[in-house]
């Protein structure tokens, strides 16, 4: 399925079968721990399920201050 | 109520708002880029009284975003310089002083003792324990981050919003920090901004915003995300509303 995904860096669609958050984010090599996963728009965690046509939006965790 | 005559000709604060403000303590952790900048905000805007916490000292590196600080500063408490500069705003707003960390010993004392915490620090592990006093002590706490050109903020009400491990269920080990990566010093003010403005509108029995706030100065991207109450969160799963 597609996926569109937003990094820090970079926007793309990537094609995936990954059916989780988590398992998307190990794929692109993304440690789901130190960043925040929003998926259409919501704050979402790690093991919440993809479905064709997501749209996920990945976000570094900001500590400093 | 001169001093304060631009600020309650406003629609959104009245004489009895401002005197309101008058009455509240706020408890700012971390006198850094977000720290310093908050407690000046809230002195000028009458906040009646301020307790401040930082065990650092002022560093050259420093100086590009603290700005209430200068070069005659270097080397002494941040806390305690900072202070100094409040008095010098409003004699009116009583300050606090506290020359070391917020931990275990000293946090639940320090929130108890405040109507709304405000975080200036810069790291989790502080920001976990804030969390964790505040929605044991129900009082509420303005969170706030930046780092590169991005910032961050979200207004913790406990009973009433998600906690931050609601948010952040996993303690992240490493995450960039501005010494690695840097800071632009005009991001600071905008997450400082922010926090000070959610919590005048807390003083003042408001509603807040409840989402997530998250920007890129430089990318020129703002945006609020929604973050949902876990049910099983092991420090607010069992509260429930009032
Ligand atoms: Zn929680």
């Amino acid at each position: 399925m597609k996926i569109k995904i937003k990094l820090p860096e970079d926007e793309k669609e990537v094609e995936t079968n990954a059916s989780k958050v988590n398992d998307l984010l190990k794929e692109l090599g993304i440690n789901p721990v130190s960043h925040l996963a929003i998926l259409n728009g919501e704050l979402v965690t790690e093991d919440e399920e993809l479905k064709e046509g997501d749209e996920l939006d990945i976000k570094e965790v900001v500590s400093g201050g | 109520m001169d001093r304060y005559i631009r600020q309650t000709a406003l629609n959104q604060v009245s004489e009895e708002d401002q005197e309101t403000i008058r009455s509240k303590k706020v408890l700012i952790i971390g006198l850094g880029g977000l720290g310093g900048l908050t407690s000046s905000l809230l002195a000028r805007a009458g906040v009646g009284h301020l307790t401040l916490i930082d065990t650092d000292k002022v560093e050259l590196s420093n100086l590009h975003r603290l700005f209430e600080l200068n070069e005659e500063d270097l080397g002494k408490s941040k806390a305690e310089a900072t202070a100094r500069k409040l008095r010098k705003i409003n004699q009116e707003t009583k300050i606090d002083v506290h020359n070391e960390n917020f931990n275990v010993d000293n946090g639940e004392r320090l929130v108890q003792e405040a109507d709304v915490v405000i975080d200036g620090t810069d790291n989790l592990l502080t920001r976990f324990l804030i969390n964790k006093v505040s929605v044991k002590r129900n009082t509420p706490w303005v969170y706030g981050a930046c780092v590169g050109t991005v910032g961050t903020s979200f207004t913790f009400v406990p009973k009433k919003t998600p906690c931050l491990s609601c948010m952040i269920p996993k303690k992240p080990i490493c995450t960039p920090e501005c010494e690695e990566v840097g800071i632009m010093n005009t991001v600071p003010p905008v997450v400082s901004s922010h926090q000070v403005t959610q919590a005048i509108k807390l003083m003042m029995g408001k509603e807040t915003l409840k989402k997530l706030f998250y920007f890129d100065l430089w990318k020129n991207k703002f945006q609020l995300v929604t973050v949902n109450k876990k049910e099983d969160c092991p420090i607010c799963g069992n509260e429930t509303e009032d």
